[in-house]
């Protein structure tokens, strides 16, 4: 079964989104979060439906013109990994 | 701007086109992805009312290490390597193990000690002889440009706070402040 | 009535016994010394501050005094501050009872006085322009505020940006604003007509003299100002002057270490943060030089 990564419950969040970059407050911890326009994007993506790592990097790749390369993945998984550290995003299953 | 009480996901369309400002944004921090957590500067700006200085010396407070100047610290998590006990490292690479530190942080590629140290370990012994890493946040600071000065515990001081703005402000990702960095 | 309606003797007399009662910006505040130097300087630094009825709640009690002892008091003689019968810290000489006061009174606001967002940072006001100068010490914050309020700034504070949580106001806290070191003289040169108390030898921060803070900043102590650029300034000998914009979450990001309290005000600390930044336009500025960097926010407040 595939996993697929989420946004955290919107109850949890206040954002603040500014051009370049946006600024989350996570009500559970009190903390703040900056994301820059990457990573942003990625928790937009997961924030309109769940998806898997594979389907994120696929999406971004096509958007950034870049080749979806087994580094560009990495890097996805990287990104979601902080994400999911920080409380922005949590891993789901169907 | 705009102030979201939830999660913004009643203002993202779900088909709508991406914009070629946001676009380039993407793609230009598609190079330095930041995803940091703020860090509080509540007691740097306390102590200087009490005129105990002013610098982020010794402040532990949820991040590794300490030491950098400046007012644009933030905190980014990064991966932590524990030394295995000797025993649960294969025979073979033990003697090698005295050579390298016991923990290390991973800062731009390369593995730091926390007294910036650089350690240059063999992936056969960081996989084998290394704990599986756990992440770990440190304080980070970068200039008004956006470039990256370093995180703790590579740079181990920046006196002159180095200015530290986070990365987004940057010309790496923003256009509307590409000429930001011009001295006028 | 204004401190200054009342005689030094008087003065002097109700400092020792019930205490003076005075308001500095939100805070009502008691203070009760039998320092004669005290007394004296705190006149001639707010001459034109409104004194409170005896019957007034006071916010912060503080009293400075003289620490008893025979040999103490002619050896080294010291001074203790005590809020609401607390000593926090350790005592000074005696002879610098009035920097004690300035940083004691700091200290309490910036410690405890939460129900609004608090900044590290000088703010100032024309024409009905707020400007936040947010700084680490040493950045010559204080340097640069003096200036600006001898070019026609209103003082709000030199230390305290303080944002209402229900409007987004900045509330005005004009307080003597302490010179360090070398900028003792350069004010007294660009503003010879300025007050300047008494020079502090061998405090923790070197050398120090109070400005006092104007007589309008004082009389407008109520009267609050919309925010609308934030410039984090940067002394630096001989640089070139430069103002470059800062992006937004750059800003905020440096804000929120700036601040006394972000973390404490939680959520709301957030939204005031956010509607702060989103309403004012950022900017970093390096200057070697106090004239010119007058001009240039004089300049970028003329453009808004």
């Amino acid at each position: 079964m595939n996993k697929l990564w989420a946004a955290c419950p919107s109850s949890d969040l206040c954002a603040a989104s500014f051009e370049e970059a946006s600024l989350y407050y996570y009500r559970p911890t009190g903390e703040t979060h900056l994301l820059n326009a990457f990573p942003r994007e990625i928790v937009d993506l997961v924030t309109k439906q769940p998806l898997t790592s594979g389907t994120i990097a696929k999406q971004l790749a096509d958007l950034c013109d870049e080749e979806n390369s087994e580094a560009w993945q990495q890097k996805i998984k990287e990104v979601l990994s902080d994400l999911k550290m920080l409380g922005l995003v949590i891993e789901t299953y169907p | 701007m705009t102030i979201h009480h939830q999660t913004p996901k009643e203002t993202v369309a779900t088909d709508a086109p991406v914009s070629e400002k946001r676009r380039t944004l993407i793609k230009a921090s598609a190079t330095v992805p930041l995803a940091a957590t703020l860090f509080s500067g509540s007691a740097l700006a306390t102590s200087s009312l009490a005129c105990m200085g002013g610098d982020f010396s010794n402040m532990k407070f949820r991040s590794h290490g300490n030491s950098i100047n400046g007012d644009t610290a933030v905190r980014v998590p990064v991966d932590y390597y524990k030394k295995k006990k000797r025993k649960d490292c294969p025979k073979k690479l033990r003697g090698e193990l005295n050579k390298y530190d016991n923990d290390l942080y991973k800062i731009d590629g390369g593995l730091y000690h926390n007294s910036g140290r650089l350690n240059g370990v063999p992936s056969n012994i960081l996989n084998k002889c290394y704990k599986k890493p756990e992440k770990a946040y440190v304080l980070k600071l970068y200039d008004e440009c956006g470039t990256a000065l370093g995180a703790w515990p590579k740079i181990q001081r920046v006196e002159d706070g180095g200015y530290g703005t986070p990365i987004t402000g940057s010309c790496l990702t923003s256009i509307a402040v590409s000429d930001s960095c011009n001295i006028i | 009535m204004k401190l200054s309606d009342i005689s030094l003797k008087e003065l002097s007399i109700k400092a020792k016994k019930e205490g003076i009662r005075f308001k500095t910006g939100p805070f009502p505040v008691r203070l009760k010394t039998d320092i004669p130097t005290l007394i004296e300087t705190f006149r001639s630094m707010y001459g034109q501050t409104l004194l409170l009825g005896d019957h007034e709640i006071s916010q912060f009690h503080i009293s400075i005094t003289q620490k008893p002892g025979l040999l103490r008091r002619w050896l080294k003689p010291q001074a203790i501050f005590s809020i609401d019968g607390i000593k926090p810290f350790e005592p000074y000489p005696l002879s610098h009872a009035f920097p004690l006061f300035e940083w004691g009174l700091n200290w309490c606001i910036g410690t405890t006085a939460h129900n609004n967002l608090m900044l590290h940072s000088a703010v100032v006001e024309k024409n009905g322009i707020g400007l936040i100068l947010p700084a680490m010490p040493g950045s010559g914050k204080s340097t640069l505020c003096a200036g600006l309020t001898n070019r026609g700034w209103r003082l709000l504070s030199d230390e305290f940006g303080i944002i209402r949580h229900s409007d987004g106001q900045l509330l005005p806290i004009p307080r003597a604003v302490p010179l360090k070191n070398n900028s003792i003289d350069i004010i007294r040169r660009y503003a010879p007509k300025a007050i300047l108390g008494p020079i502090y030898e061998g405090t923790r921060k070197g050398d120090v003299s109070h400005m006092a803070p104007p007589p309008n900043s004082l009389e407008n102590q109520e009267q609050t100002v919309t925010p609308k650029i934030i410039v984090f300034p940067k002394y630096q000998n001989g640089a070139k002057t430069h103002l470059t914009p800062l992006t937004k979450s750059a800003a905020f990001t440096r804000l929120t270490n700036n601040a006394f309290n972000y973390q404490i005000t939680m959520e709301k600390g957030f939204q005031s943060m956010a509607r702060l930044i989103e309403s004012s336009q950022c900017y970093n500025l390096i200057s070697g030089d106090l004239d010119e960097a007058v001009m240039t926010l004089q300049e970028l407040s003329e453009q808004k």
